[in-house]
């Protein structure tokens, strides 16, 4: 098999029932559905999900259909969706923990505290603050490299509406690094 | 293209070229060149980017590959097209279906049309009387206007 197959190609064999199509589907977009879930979730729970979301896939692969949406969109709207269903059904007190987990606030010891100042901090205490959607369409288009319209069709929304969403998250995200490293400096 | 569409993209994708839409790109970025404003807008968004951009630690998750190519269920049998069991049994049920129309005509025909008339005259009739609590005025085909018209009382 060719590792140079399309998603649209994999999928086709994996709705004929290839693992191995399956295996290299995994692979290549098991770490960036990880990062993304995580983000939401904490790891302990991503790793549930995104076997859930990837499970769906290759259960689902043989009703799909390229009608615009690619294989890649449609396994991100499954694992968003999933991952929203989960932080609805968490306990309060949980989730104030993840977000707690997600801000890097959690009791640590000195040279964890340490690490703790580093630009990668920082960014994951000033993204925990973003509010979900805006935190979403940031995280699609700007790590997960989607295009646009991949990016608003998983969040269901408009092209314009997202490029909003990316505006403000921005414009927030420098506002909150900024207020954020005067605070630990 | 022009610059606010242009500071729009620096706004939503950032400085990277290569993360605006892919329509849009060449324009945007002749747009830019030609722009020492524009050059010193994408140059502030790029100090956003390089934060955001800062990866974490590379996790490995081979475990957790293994973990789910060995819990995949069985694939559900049927894909998009239909088995010919369904072709089959849909061509019986339509055949079944034509042949009883063609077996019992009377059923397609229409109603009587004189009782149905009728019945709307009646219909009518006890309409008015119920609404105006009396019958009609009688309309005759002269252009004259009735002394009275019933609903002018109310």
């Amino acid at each position: 098999m060719s590792a140079g197959m399309s998603d649209e190609q994999l999928m086709g064999l994996i709705g004929d029932g290839d693992k191995q199509a399956f295996q290299q589907f995994l692979l290549r977009h098991l770490k960036n559905i990880m990062r993304f879930v995580t983000r939401y979730t904490g790891k302990h729970d991503a790793e549930d999900i995104a076997q859930e979301a990837f499970t769906r896939v290759w259960t689902h692969a043989g009703t799909w259909k390229d009608q615009g949406v690619s294989p890649v969109s449609w396994l991100y709207r499954v694992s968003y969706n999933l991952s929203m269903d989960h932080l609805r059904r968490r306990k309060p007190a949980e989730s104030e923990d993840a977000i707690a987990e997600l801000a890097g606030n959690v009791q640590m010891e000195p040279e964890q505290q340490a690490i703790n100042n580093s630009q990668e901090k920082l960014l994951q205490q000033a993204l925990s603050f973003l509010p979900e959607r805006q935190y979403t369409a940031l995280t699609l288009c700007a790590w997960q490299g989607l295009s646009n319209r991949d990016a608003s069709s998983i969040m269901g929304i408009s092209v314009d509406a997202l490029e909003s969403l990316l505006s403000r998250a921005r414009r927030s995200l420098k506002q909150l690094l900024t207020e954020t490293k005067g605070q630990t400096s | 293209m022009n610059h606010e569409r242009v500071k729009t993209l620096i706004d939503c994708y950032g400085a990277d070229t290569q993360r605006w839409p892919v329509e849009e790109r060449a324009d945007a970025v002749a747009v830019l060149m030609s722009s020492s404003e524009l050059m010193a807008y994408r140059a502030e968004a790029a100090s956003l980017d390089k934060i955001l951009h800062t990866n974490g630690s590379d996790e490995d998750y081979s475990a957790l590959a293994d973990r789910i190519l060995a819990d995949l269920p069985r694939q559900k049998p049927e894909r998009n097209h239909k088995s010919p069991f369904v072709f089959a049994l849909a061509a019986s049920v339509a055949l079944v279906f034509v042949t009883t129309l063609m077996m019992k005509p009377e059923l397609t025909e229409t109603p009587l049309s004189g009782t149905q008339d009728i019945a709307q005259t009646e219909f009518d009739q006890w309409a008015m009387e119920e609404t105006f609590d009396q019958t009609p005025i009688a309309m005759n085909n002269s252009d004259e206007v009735p002394v009275e018209w019933p609903f002018m009382e109310i």
